[in-house]
């Protein structure tokens, strides 16, 4: 019973234990607590409290980097096993199914865990700086070990509830997002219900309360925020440390529970067709139907896009939430106290928004899926070149977009209260073109880690944009271009001008981005 | 080789290629011949797909030539590989899409028009007996199924050689069978076939040439009947008796120019091995007869391919 409750466990950090890899990966992320001590240190000439920055910094990068990389990292722990139909062989070699969950997500979670104990000596040293204590230092990070628990079995149980990665990583992702809103909701419910004149002298209100109090205090983010506050004293197991293990620890009772029944309705292969229709149903005027001219377009529409039915279906969606939303503000005193004139900004937000998500999930998938199916030598094998496949594959993948862009430039132009005079300067705008085109080096980002990495390649973009925007000088200087400043290139040459150059200076970035996924889809497909 | 005359469909000329300091290829040469089935055979780890990589133009020789149709690999890439359908050792289909939208995606990738498309679709479908799956899923399929699927993928645009990488691995033995038919009808239609495999008696029956390589370097090339010979081996015949008899191992090898004779393994099967320059097969049966035990067979051996396998290459897979 032991060998199969711990072998796989025993064997993943034996592993991790010989790569050096990871080692190296490990002191990487020392070396950066070192040079961030090291900009403390020459900021401690200039500024009181350096430790404190120094201190915020870190902790605040650790969170980010736990979330961007964990929801990947950890949403994969058993998807992976199911789209390459190994979870069978796993227990025919004898692994129960609490032997599978501990070696395929304790195991990460403890290599993650290793990545902050290791920090943990190097950040004592901000106390030397000054404007930070021990006790902070501790208890930050008792909570962000507490957060990676709640969030390693969170996205444990979607990836055991879930056939692919892909659905496991992002229902994650809409879960932590919930539970970094929740606590916000809750504290202005809090706060109204206190204005009511709500006491915990009643019970079933008391109760209420009490789970509200609960919702605001789980919350890395506040607890964080709290921690670094000047005279934190509190102690170390705080309410967001014993709520995001015991829901943490939960999550991973209900995959335990939910693994054999997940397990067996599992389909081969993991291939679903998803919306797409089938030419032999009814509906058969949805379906891909016969190839266009560019297959590779038609692929990509069809099979990342999500074909006519979905694009149908995401049009409905867009109209549906715009009646939701203008429902809601016709409403007099509704609950979140909007009105009429607010539906088309709010409108334009949600829509942008998917967009802006939509795109991202594209770019994570239009090459990726062809490494996953191992159809890239096939395709390398046709008359056809690298660029005119990837940027026939991106136009497909576009026309997906279609129905968010038709609902924004809709809503933008003819729903009261959007600045149209903004919209039509924005064209014309060095700093909208900037933003624009910072998305654009962030799809390419995107895409090019899919081709490195097995999942997560969209969190471990969010993360790795932060170095991409600080560290190249052709982005430096979009920025410097665009800059609203008084001395900024915008200024001094002119709106147009300064446009012009920040279309050039995307164009040489993303240039650079191409050749390297082409370069690498070059060497994926000679493997 | 047949048709020696003519132009080879592939010529690898002292090729070289290695992967961080191993040398996966070293030196090899060798030519097949058009409208030929020719076998590439070789241990784990030889050398065998790389090969297959470099002629189908996915990877650069770091070092010689390689010419397809006379066309260099290099430099004429897109003439190559029009010609050319290459089945890699692993299934690489898009899952998600049924049979027919599958083949119809590669049609229009190799440029072929609308109604082109539809008319070879047709005929391959028809050739790999898919015709009656073209609206299943290929996640549906079984792997039999799925490899054909790949093989009608390569015909689509009706290439001239076919490169196929171990095709019948984890394949049961009637999908085999059905494959090496389909492979047999199509080098009947003028293809020239270029097979990597292990299953070796398949080879033997279907090849009409052989490469084989160890460690990166070509053992043998040439025809199959020249395999038995560059290995000094005599001609073995499989004689099948009635029943087991006493004594008879060393009364047959005591016939005239037999060098060889022992027992397949718990069945009245006798392998005779005879050297060809003092006696031949139509003797051996003659003097067979004399030695009057009942025969229920005489057959020619195959087992030569496995032997000058196991002769050629390092023993046992690496």
């Amino acid at each position: 019973m032991y060998y199969g409750l711990l072998a796989l466990l025993t064997r993943a950090l034996r592993l991790d234990a010989r790569q050096l890899r990871n080692h190296l990966f490990r002191l990487a992320f020392v070396g950066f607590i070192y040079l961030c001590l090291l900009v403390a240190t020459f900021q401690s000439f200039t500024l009181g409290a350096p430790g404190l920055s120094f201190f915020k910094q870190i902790a605040w990068l650790n969170a980010l980097f736990i979330t961007c990389a964990g929801i990947g990292f950890f949403s994969s722990a058993i998807t992976e096993e199911k789209e390459e139909d190994t979870i069978g062989l796993l227990q025919m070699a004898g692994l129960n199914h609490l032997g599978i969950l501990l070696g395929k997500s304790t195991s990460r979670l403890i290599q993650v865990m290793l990545l902050l104990v290791v920090q943990f000596p190097f950040m004592l040293l901000a106390v030397t700086l000054g404007g930070v204590t021990t006790l902070q230092i501790v208890a930050s990070y008792v909570d962000l070990l507490a957060y990676t628990v709640l969030l390693a079995n969170v996205a444990l149980l979607c990836s055991v509830l879930f056939q692919r990665g892909g659905t496991a990583a992002a229902v994650t992702t809409l879960l932590m997002a919930l539970h970094a809103l929740a606590p916000r909701y809750a504290a202005l419910q809090l706060t109204s219900l206190t204005a009511m004149g709500w006491t915990k002298s009643i019970w079933w209100q008391s109760g209420i309360m009490t789970l509200l109090e609960w919702l605001v205090d789980s919350c890395i983010i506040d607890q964080l925020a709290d921690v670094m506050s000047t005279g934190f004293a509190k102690p170390l197991l705080t309410r967001q440390v014993v709520s995001n293990c015991v829901v943490g620890l939960g999550c991973f009772g209900l995959s335990w529970l939910l693994f054999g029944p997940s397990v067996n309705n599992a389909s081969p292969g993991g291939a679903s067709r998803g919306t797409l229709v089938r030419s032999t149903s009814r509906m058969k005027f949805l379906s891909p139907g016969r190839c266009w001219a560019n297959p590779f377009i038609w692929k990509d529409f069809q099979f990342i896009g999500g074909g006519y039915l979905l694009l149908a279906g995401k049009l409905l969606v867009y109209f549906a939430v715009f009646l939701v939303i203008g429902f809601i503000c016709l409403t007099p005193q509704n609950w979140f106290n909007i009105t009429l004139t607010d539906l088309g900004p709010i409108y334009c937000w949600f829509v942008g928004g998917a967009l802006i998500l939509e795109a991202c999930i594209f770019a994570s998938r239009i090459f990726h899926d062809e490494i996953r199916l191992h159809t890239m030598s096939s395709l390398l094998m046709l008359p056809r070149s690298i660029p005119y496949m990837g940027y026939s594959k991106a136009c497909g993948c576009l026309m997906g977009l279609f129905p968010a862009a038709l609902s924004l430039a809709l809503g933008s132009q003819a729903l009261p209260n959007v600045n149209t005079t903004i919209l039509a300067k924005g064209f014309l705008n060095p700093a909208v073109w900037a933003a624009i085109m910072t998305f654009l080096i962030f799809l390419h980002l995107i895409a090019l880690l899919s081709l490195f990495i097995k999942w997560g390649a969209l969190p471990a973009a969010i993360f790795l944009m932060g170095p991409v925007m600080s560290c190249c000088p052709v982005v430096q200087l979009l920025f410097y271009v665009s800059g609203s400043g008084q001395n900024s290139l915008s200024n001094v040459w002119g709106e147009l001008p300064a446009t012009i150059t920040v279309w050039i200076l995307t164009g040489l970035v993303c240039f650079v981005f191409q050749m390297m996924i082409a370069a690498r889809i070059q060497e994926l497909g000679t493997r | 080789m047949n048709g020696s005359s003519t132009q080879p469909v592939i010529e690898v000329d002292d090729v070289v290629h290695s992967f961080k300091g191993r040398r996966a290829l070293d030196h090899v040469s060798f030519k097949v011949m058009p409208q030929s089935l020719h076998g590439f055979v070789g241990p784990n780890g030889a050398g065998k797909t790389t090969s297959l990589k470099i002629i189908c133009t996915l990877l650069r020789p770091q070092f010689g030539i390689v010419k397809v149709f006379g066309h260099d690999v290099v430099d004429e890439q897109k003439l190559v590989r029009r010609k050319i359908g290459f089945m890699p050792d692993h299934f690489s289909t898009y899952r998600q899409m049924t049979v027919y939208e599958y083949l119809d995606f590669f049609a229009a990738a190799y440029g072929l028009a609308f109604s082109q498309r539809t008319r070879v679709i047709d005929e391959v479908l028809a050739l790999t007996d898919m015709d009656g799956r073209k609206n299943d899923l290929i996640s549906g399929l079984s792997r039999g199924m799925q490899q054909r699927t790949s093989l009608a993928r390569v015909l689509v645009n009706d290439p001239d050689l076919l490169l196929l990488d171990e095709p019948a691995s984890g394949l049961d033995p009637r999908a085999r069978i059905e494959l090496m038919d389909i492979l047999k009808a199509l080098r009947s239609m003028g293809k020239t076939i270029f097979i990597s495999s292990h299953i070796l008696p398949e080879l033997a029956e279907l090849c009409d040439s052989v490469t084989i390589i160890d460690k990166g370097k070509v053992m043998y090339t040439g025809s199959m009947s020249g395999l038995q010979a560059s290995t000094n081996e005599y001609p073995t015949w499989r004689v099948t008796f009635d029943q087991e008899v006493d004594g008879i191992v060393e009364r047959l090898k005591a016939l005239h120019g037999v060098v060889d004779a022992d027992q397949v393994e718990g069945r009245p099967d006798y392998r005779v091995s005879y050297d060809w320059n003092v006696t031949d097969t139509n003797r051996l049966l003659r003097s067979l007869l004399d030695l009057n035990v009942p025969i229920v067979a005489f057959t020619e051996d195959k087992r030569h391919l496995n032997d000058a396998f196991m002769d050629l290459t390092t023993k046992g897979v690496k």
